[in-house]
């Protein structure tokens, strides 16, 4: 199970996340969907307990499972030693465990590679087999499937789905893609310049992406 | 009215941008009857060179640039620097490439400016997005003009302004040049008869070569100005969208006229901007209005609203003719060996997807999907001539149409599969009337504004794209022939299965009577009509047998990416899927095959780092096989097969 109750942060006085609420049960994908710079990073930080929210709180079932936007790795270990490393840091039993979260996000046939010498998508899967150490009940997911190509996105989201539907944990996914949301999250809350505006099904809104733009105000122009 | 009079401001800036790259286009059009699909590239070429320029400069260490980084006088010597750097680039591609290619077909040089596009794009990749560092960049470029006024309820910026005196400024020096000087005068005649021209000593490289260098520099100009608006500069800022716009505009002048690229730059710019104050910025409304604009302006005023239409001769001839073995091997016990290669191929790669994981059967599926694309393209361009520069729009119309028809609707998966078929075929019938009008270097910019459209409009409607935000597909299960199974590899079968029927289609019809009709089709319009062809019959069947392939490969590959969403069907994968046709060599349905292996699956199965390194990769590729081997890798393998069966033959001779 995973929270946000009335979360609220200012950075030298400007407000970032403004009164922020929704919850992630057990066995759900829940989308934070917002622009850049809408204030999702924040509230993930303050979810997980870096940062100490200015008002509101937190609820958490136990260890959570984190895949930051970028992660901080020596560039010269390899992704096998760093996953012990991350073993190490989350007192996980090693036996074994490294090799399995290596194979289930996909980087099995990396282990022996330096962190420093992947490209953007293999980061990312390492990055997503570091969260999945110690088997947590609840995941936070920073743009998961950002850098990854249609195979590696395809792969990325049916495990993300299995995190939620077979091993029954509360999964909080950030994106800024709408399509991305709707494929993979059972419901999103949209988030715009620190403010939740909407929370809907995907598949039922039917004007969503209008809206969004709306909100977001991007002019479209690729 | 102050807010009509706010968009028609943003209107008319873009316009003049649009015209800055019609400017371009139109221009190198004239001199050397290339349309070139590179323009907006070099523009972000030019724009990211400025900024490294203005606020870096440092190379190995060494600041090379004097002044402050983001002075003015800083970013006033990077502009020049920039704009010589994209200057010569013109001038080295005109000499080592558009050259050698002049005085054939006009498709030809087409696909070469594709392939140039591939290769700036990876050149910008390579320099200026080659790790996380600074692809996280937010590149900025320095402020020329600090003030800005308001029109209606609309602020223009500093930026702005700076199109609109520098865009009017560039296009009246460009009118005195071309009527007042006599360089000017002599290309102008050049583009007007060539052969006349000539005989008066005018020299058509130095007007080939001029064009390019101008054209460049107006494409260059045009990336800086365009950034400037944008805010920020990344490798998406100029792409497919300014690409289609330029050439829109282009069109409206008629493709030859200079004055009418200006018009039809402003003319797209104000339309759009006044389409989008009626719609409240609904999303994808000025792209179909690209795609209505060229449509309306192929079919009904071909010339444009300024220039005379261009009786083009083009066809796709430039397609290889692949040998068959010299008839006293034809029958030799090598030869018939060497006809085993294909089934083993196909037997092996079963036997790889038995023992591989749900990555690389992922990838395999990839190739065996972009295969039956290429298969699609080759029977279209290959066979009957008519090129698409849309195809990928044709295989997402395949992607919809089966989530709409399985996921919403509830047909089962099997009726589905050949009712997408359907579909896909009269959705390219609709786009095929036109092309009964328009040919060659015409239908290449419509078929490109149809996957425009499709990727921003149709995809994303309600009607199509269900919720705006992709339709859900959840793959099938045929008794214990399980889709969804995790390692990927049933779904790998079953694709392969249609690729090999699609293949086996298409190698039909090549032999048939349809195929010659194709082929001839293909060589010569006109002979063929003389000779009883019935053209309007065989190219509306050219596509509708292609669009059918294309939706069938649409409707595998949403099945396994188990979504269907508007942004995957991106106008430039059309561009690349020229590259995996042409690279495997045109006019073979196993050398499309070759061609989605080498040009999607290495990528994929190697994990290179970067992805410069396919993307300039591609590019280089592809001029190699325009400019040196036409055959492609189907041609190669042709020729190791000859040396194979000869040597054999040889062999078993010498022991009889």
């Amino acid at each position: 199970m995973l929270a946000a109750v009335g979360l609220s942060r200012s950075f030298g006085g400007r407000t970032v996340v403004d009164n922020v609420s929704f919850r992630v049960a057990p066995g759900e994908v829940v989308g934070l969907l917002g622009p850049n710079g809408a204030g999702k990073t924040t509230t993930m930080r303050m979810l997980l307990g870096v940062l100490r929210p200015g008002a509101g709180h937190v609820e958490v079932g136990g260890p959570i499972g984190y895949l930051p936007e970028t992660f901080a790795a020596y560039d010269a270990l390899t992704v096998a030693s760093y996953l012990r490393f991350m073993a190490r840091m989350k007192r996980v039993a090693d036996a074994g465990v490294v090799d399995d979260v290596a194979a289930r996000a996909g980087v099995g046939d990396l282990l022996r590679r330096p962190v420093g010498r992947l490209s953007k998508g293999q980061r990312q899967r390492v990055g997503l087999a570091q969260a999945l150490l110690g088997e947590p009940s609840a995941y936070v997911l920073d743009e998961p499937t950002q850098g990854l190509d249609p195979v590696q996105v395809v792969e990325a989201r049916r495990l993300i789905r299995a995190l939620a539907t077979e091993q029954r944990a509360a999964v909080l996914v950030s994106t800024h893609l709408l399509a991305e949301a709707a494929s993979t999250c059972d419901r999103v809350v949209v988030v715009v310049q620190g403010r939740v505006v909407a929370e809907e099904v995907p598949g039922e809104a039917a004007d969503l992406e209008a809206r969004f733009l709306r909100l977001v105000g991007e002019a479209e122009l690729a | 009215m102050s807010q009509f009079l706010g968009y028609l401001a943003i209107g008319v800036t873009a316009g003049f941008a649009y015209a800055l790259l019609a400017l371009g286009i139109v221009l190198i059009y004239k001199g050397s009857r290339t349309l070139n699909f590179a323009h907006p590239y070099f523009g972000l070429l030019c724009a990211f060179n400025c900024w490294w320029f203005a606020t870096r400069g440092r190379l190995f260490g060494v600041q090379i640039m004097p002044f402050k980084a983001g002075s003015q006088p800083r970013f006033a010597l990077a502009i020049v620097l920039a704009l010589a750097l994209i200057a010569l680039n013109g001038y080295l591609i005109e000499h080592s490439v558009i050259r050698r290619l002049r005085g054939g077909p006009r498709l030809v040089t087409l696909v070469a400016t594709i392939a140039l596009a591939q290769g700036t794009l990876g050149t910008v990749l390579l320099l200026f997005n080659r790790n996380e560092e600074q692809a996280n960049d937010f590149r900025k470029l320095p402020v020329i003009v600090d003030w800005s006024f308001s029109v209606g309820t609309r602020v223009v910026t500093g930026a702005e302004i700076l199109v609109l005196v520098v865009a009017p400024v560039v296009c009246v020096a460009l009118a005195v040049f071309f009527t007042r000087s006599r360089f000017g005068v002599a290309i102008r005649a050049a583009a007007e008869n060539g052969e006349a021209a000539r005989l008066l000593g005018i020299s058509a490289d130095r007007v080939s070569t001029f064009t390019w260098v101008v054209g460049s520099l107006l494409a260059g100009l045009a990336g800086i100005l365009i950034t400037g608006v944008r805010g920020s500069l990344d490798i998406s800022t100029l792409s497919t969208g300014f690409l289609v716009r330029g050439l829109a505009a282009a069109l409206v002048g008629g493709l030859t006229s200079l004055p009418g690229a200006v018009v039809g730059g402003l003319f797209v710019g104000v339309t759009e901007s006044i389409l989008r104050w009626r719609t409240n910025d609904t999303p994808g409304v000025p792209e179909t209005l690209l795609f209505v604009v060229i449509i309306g302006i192929l079919l009904f005023r071909p010339g444009g609203l300024f220039g005379q239409r261009e009786e083009t001769e083009d066809k796709v001839a430039f397609v290889p003719t692949l040998k068959e073995l010299p008839a006293r091997l034809r029958n030799s016990t090598a030869a018939k060996a060497v006809r085993w290669i294909g089934p083993l191929v196909v037997l092996f790669a079963i036997g790889m997807s038995q023992v591989s994981g749900s990555q690389t059967n992922g990838t395999f599926v990839l190739v065996v999907l972009y295969g039956m694309v290429g298969v699609s393209l080759t029977v279209l361009m290959g066979y009957s001539g008519q090129i698409s520069l849309g195809h990928w729009g044709l295989v997402g119309v395949g992607a919809f149409a089966m989530a709409n028809l399985f996921s919403r609707m509830n047909v089962p998966y099997l009726l589905a599969l050949p009712a997408t078929v359907v579909v896909g075929m009269l959705v390219s019938l609709l786009i095929g009337l036109p092309a009964l009008r328009i040919r060659g270097l015409y239908l290449a910019v419509a078929t490109l504004a149809f996957n425009l459209a499709a990727e921003f409009y149709i995809f994303k409607s309600r009607l199509v794209g269900g919720s705006t935000a992709g339709i859900v597909v959840q793959r099938p299960k045929f008794g214990p022939f399980d889709l969804d199974d995790p390692s990927n590899r049933p779904m790998f079968l079953f694709s392969l299965f249609f690729l090999l029927l699609v293949m086996l289609v298409a190698r039909n019809i090549a032999g048939s009577r349809t195929g010659r009709g194709f082929y001839s089709l293909r060589e010569n319009e006109k002979a063929a009509a003389t000779l009883g062809v019935a053209l309007t019959r065989y190219k509306l069947l050219a596509f509708a047998i292609s669009g059918g392939m294309a939706a069938l490969a649409g409707a595998l590959y949403v099945t396994y990416l188990e979504v269907a969403e508007s942004t995957t069907w991106s106008t430039s994968r059309s561009l690349l899927l020229i590259s995996v046709v042409m690279i495997g060599g045109l006019g073979s349905t196993s050398g499309a095959v070759l061609g989605a292996f080498a040009v999607i699956g290495l990528p994929q199965l190697f994990e290179f780092a970067n992805d410069w390194v396919v993307t300039i990769g591609t590019g280089v590729l592809l001029i190699i096989v325009i400019v040196r081997a036409r055959g492609g890798l189907a041609g190669l393998v042709q020729k190791g097969r000859e040396g194979v069966v000869d040597t054999l033959d040889g062999m078993a001779q010498q022991s009889a």
